[in-house]
Protein backbone atom coordinates (compact mmCIF):
# COMPACT_ATOMS: atom_id res chain seq x y z
CA UNK A 1 0.00 0.00 0.00
CA UNK A 2 1.14 3.62 -0.67
CA UNK A 3 1.71 5.19 2.39
CA UNK A 4 2.97 9.29 3.12
CA UNK A 5 6.41 9.80 4.75
CA UNK A 6 7.28 13.20 5.87
CA UNK A 7 10.40 13.43 5.02
CA UNK A 8 12.49 12.91 1.99
CA UNK A 9 15.01 9.99 0.41
CA UNK A 10 17.47 12.41 -0.17
CA UNK A 11 18.11 16.16 0.72
CA UNK A 12 17.80 18.89 -2.04
CA UNK A 13 18.53 22.37 -1.58
CA UNK A 14 17.21 24.92 -4.32
CA UNK A 15 20.49 26.81 -5.62
CA UNK A 16 18.56 28.47 -8.72
CA UNK A 17 14.77 28.85 -9.78
CA UNK A 18 13.51 27.94 -13.18
CA UNK A 19 10.29 28.85 -13.70
CA UNK A 20 9.89 27.83 -17.30
CA UNK A 21 11.94 24.33 -17.12
CA UNK A 22 9.65 23.74 -14.07
CA UNK A 23 6.64 24.12 -16.21
CA UNK A 24 7.21 21.38 -18.95
CA UNK A 25 8.45 18.93 -15.97
CA UNK A 26 5.18 19.40 -14.29
CA UNK A 27 3.15 19.10 -17.57
CA UNK A 28 5.32 16.14 -18.05
CA UNK A 29 3.97 14.76 -14.31
CA UNK A 30 0.15 15.42 -16.05
CA UNK A 31 -0.34 19.17 -14.55
CA UNK A 32 -0.97 21.57 -16.94
CA UNK B 1 18.79 17.11 19.99
CA UNK B 2 17.08 19.99 17.73
CA UNK B 3 14.78 18.95 14.92
CA UNK B 4 17.56 19.48 12.21
CA UNK B 5 19.82 16.48 13.56
CA UNK B 6 17.51 14.37 14.58
CA UNK B 7 15.98 14.95 10.70
CA UNK B 8 19.64 14.47 9.77
CA UNK B 9 21.03 11.68 11.08
CA UNK B 10 17.39 9.55 9.92
CA UNK B 11 17.70 10.72 6.14
CA UNK B 12 21.10 9.16 6.52
CA UNK B 13 20.29 5.81 8.20
CA UNK B 14 17.30 5.49 5.85
CA UNK B 15 19.30 6.46 2.81
CA UNK B 16 22.18 3.43 3.91
CA UNK B 17 18.99 1.33 4.57
CA UNK B 18 17.32 1.60 0.89
CA UNK B 19 20.59 1.29 -0.47
CA UNK B 20 21.64 -1.69 1.44
CA UNK B 21 18.24 -3.18 0.67
CA UNK B 22 19.08 -2.82 -3.26
CA UNK B 23 22.32 -3.88 -2.62
CA UNK B 24 21.07 -7.52 -0.60
CA UNK B 25 18.23 -8.12 -3.36
CA UNK B 26 21.51 -8.95 -5.99
CA UNK B 27 24.22 -10.25 -2.84
CA UNK B 28 21.19 -12.53 -0.65
CA UNK B 29 24.59 -14.54 0.82
CA UNK B 30 26.03 -11.16 2.14
CA UNK B 31 26.72 -11.86 5.60
CA UNK B 32 28.23 -8.51 6.51
CA UNK B 33 25.75 -6.66 4.43
CA UNK B 34 22.80 -8.12 6.54
CA UNK B 35 24.14 -8.07 9.23
CA UNK B 36 25.17 -4.16 8.64
CA UNK B 37 21.54 -3.92 7.32
CA UNK B 38 20.09 -5.34 10.50
CA UNK B 39 22.29 -2.51 12.92
CA UNK B 40 21.11 0.20 11.08
CA UNK B 41 17.25 -0.67 10.87
CA UNK B 42 17.77 -0.77 14.18
CA UNK B 43 19.61 2.24 14.50
CA UNK B 44 16.93 4.25 12.34
CA UNK B 45 14.11 2.49 14.58
CA UNK B 46 15.31 4.79 17.19
CA UNK B 47 15.85 7.73 15.76
CA UNK B 48 12.58 7.62 14.15
CA UNK B 49 10.94 6.49 17.68
CA UNK B 50 12.61 9.94 19.32
CA UNK B 51 12.01 12.32 16.62
CA UNK B 52 8.01 10.93 16.26
CA UNK B 53 7.91 11.48 20.34
CA UNK B 54 9.07 15.12 20.21
CA UNK B 55 7.79 16.16 16.23
CA UNK B 56 5.04 13.94 15.45
CA UNK B 57 4.24 11.09 13.39
CA UNK B 58 6.59 10.80 10.12
CA UNK B 59 4.55 8.04 8.59
CA UNK B 60 0.52 8.73 7.23
CA UNK B 61 0.45 5.17 8.60
CA UNK B 62 1.87 3.21 10.91
CA UNK B 63 2.80 6.39 13.48
CA UNK B 64 1.72 6.18 16.64
CA UNK B 65 -0.46 9.19 17.44
CA UNK B 66 0.77 10.95 20.94
CA UNK B 67 -1.44 12.92 23.10
CA UNK B 68 -2.91 14.91 20.17
CA UNK B 69 -3.23 14.66 16.14
CA UNK B 70 -0.13 16.03 14.94
CA UNK B 71 -0.26 14.80 11.45
CA UNK B 72 -1.43 17.91 9.63
CA UNK B 73 0.85 20.23 11.75
CA UNK B 74 3.45 22.29 9.42
CA UNK B 75 5.73 22.00 8.59
CA UNK B 76 5.53 19.68 5.57
CA UNK B 77 8.68 18.38 3.52
CA UNK B 78 8.25 21.29 0.33
CA UNK B 79 8.63 23.97 2.80
CA UNK B 80 12.04 25.01 3.46
CA UNK B 81 12.34 25.07 6.95
CA UNK B 82 11.41 21.29 7.15
CA UNK B 83 14.58 20.60 6.36
CA UNK B 84 17.96 21.03 7.27
CA UNK B 85 20.67 22.49 6.36
CA UNK B 86 23.33 21.10 4.22
CA UNK B 87 27.27 21.58 6.09
CA UNK B 88 29.23 23.81 3.83
CA UNK B 89 25.96 25.43 1.99
CA UNK B 90 25.53 29.20 2.76
CA UNK B 91 25.12 29.64 -0.81
CA UNK B 92 22.64 32.78 -1.68
CA UNK B 93 19.97 32.54 -3.75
Amino acid sequence: MWIYEKKLEYPIKIKKTNPRLAKVIITQYGGR
Amino acid sequence: MERDELLKDLTILDFMAVDLGLFLNTHENDREALLTYNSIIERADRVRQTYEKMYGPLCSFRSYGGDYWRWPEEPWPWEEEFNFEFSGGGEER
